[in-house]
């Protein structure tokens, strides 16, 4: 199925796009779907959504169609077909 | 907002005729207003809107808190700071236009850095703090001090086309270390349009005078995303974190 990823600030430059259609199985879930992720854009990518004991940095949003993981299943979210999918940075300029 | 036996003038009257014609606003309201001392942390990019606006509003007393010069490559942003202000200090330019725009406030610029060791004396009779910041480490000394005090700490960030804005109410919302516990790395450098701060510094007076007059819904334990390039607005629930060392007492 494909869902959209929707990228700000560094992970934009990470990946060069705002947002990109990805292809991933039937039923993926939001932790699996940063794996996916991690594989393509590598180290970059890994070292921001990441933190050293392999965890989700805990001051990152996640999303699903606008909505926060909290509110749904965790990581463990299954996306469906269409899905929109986004990391929120909290930025600190003024 | 404790309300005071505050005088509006004939002149008073007629320059907040506008906002007065609100519901739920009227003489009470704008007497709030004007009772009302409001610091605005960071003279930049937030800053200057958000004090613009607080000023055109008639919030009686501002402080505008910045340690630093205006300089070139701000001019694009902090509207406030023009070609000849470029080497001036900018809560003292900024608090000289408020002061322009509206003589019937007072305006008090303080060209200092926010420390922990300041802090105490710089917020000690403020009604409410706006954050105009561009780094984590103040935002959290001023987030422990109002959680302290327990007064309202408007939080706002940006980065290119994109921000968020929450509403801090000690006790009733998270705190920021509540949705932060470990602190994002500081960025040096980012890259900002002007009307991105402009968005979020009027969303953030928004919330002050809403505070301050009594109306309106306040963005309590909501977080406010935009993505102004998508055009994309949502507002997400944020929880406290019920072991959150800085307010979970409240």
């Amino acid at each position: 199925m494909k869902v959209t990823m929707r990228f700000f600030t560094i992970l934009k430059d990470i990946t060069q796009k705002n947002k990109e259609e990805i292809e991933v199985p039937h039923a993926t879930t939001v932790e699996e779907l940063m794996l996916l992720l991690s594989e393509k854009y590598g180290h970059q990518f890994k070292s921001y959504v990441y933190n050293q004991n392999g965890q989700m940095k805990p001051y990152l949003q996640f999303l699903v169609n606008w909505i926060n993981i909290t509110a749904l299943h965790g990581f463990k979210t299954r996306l469906k077909e269409q899905d929109e999918i986004a990391i929120i940075p909290p930025v600190s300029g003024g | 907002m404790k309300r005071t036996q505050t005088y509006l003038s004939k002149t008073e009257l007629e320059r907040y005729n506008r906002q007065m014609l609100l519901p739920n606003w009227g003489t009470d309201g704008q007497k709030r207003l004007k009772s009302a001392k409001v610091i605005v942390a960071g003279a930049g990019g937030l800053g200057c809107p958000a004090s613009l606006y607080l000023a055109a509003a008639g919030v009686g007393k501002l402080t505008i808190i910045d340690k630093d010069k205006f300089e070139l490559s701000n001019l694009n942003r902090q509207i406030l700071g023009w070609q000849g202000d470029i080497g001036c200090f900018k809560a003292e330019v900024v608090a000289e236009k408020l002061i322009a725009l509206n003589p019937e406030i007072k305006v008090h610029p303080l060209v200092i850095e926010i420390t922990e060791e300041n802090i105490s004396e710089l917020i000690q009779d403020a009604d409410i703090i706006v954050d105009a910041l561009d780094n984590w480490k103040t935002r959290f000394i001023i987030n422990a001090e109002c959680v302290r005090r327990e007064i309202p700490f408007i939080h706002a960030g940006i980065s290119g086309l994109y921000g968020q804005m929450m509403t801090i109410i000690p006790g009733k919302s998270p705190c920021l270390l509540c949705l932060l516990p470990k602190t994002p790395k500081e960025t040096s450098k980012f890259p900002v349009l002007g009307v991105t701060p402009a968005v979020f510094a009027s969303l953030q007076v928004m919330e002050t005078i809403k505070l301050i007059v009594g109306f309106g819904e306040i963005l309590i334990r909501k977080m406010l995303l935009f993505d102004i390039e998508s055009m994309n607005f949502t507002v997400i629930n944020v929880e406290r974190n019920p072991e959150c060392p800085i307010c979970a007492h409240l």
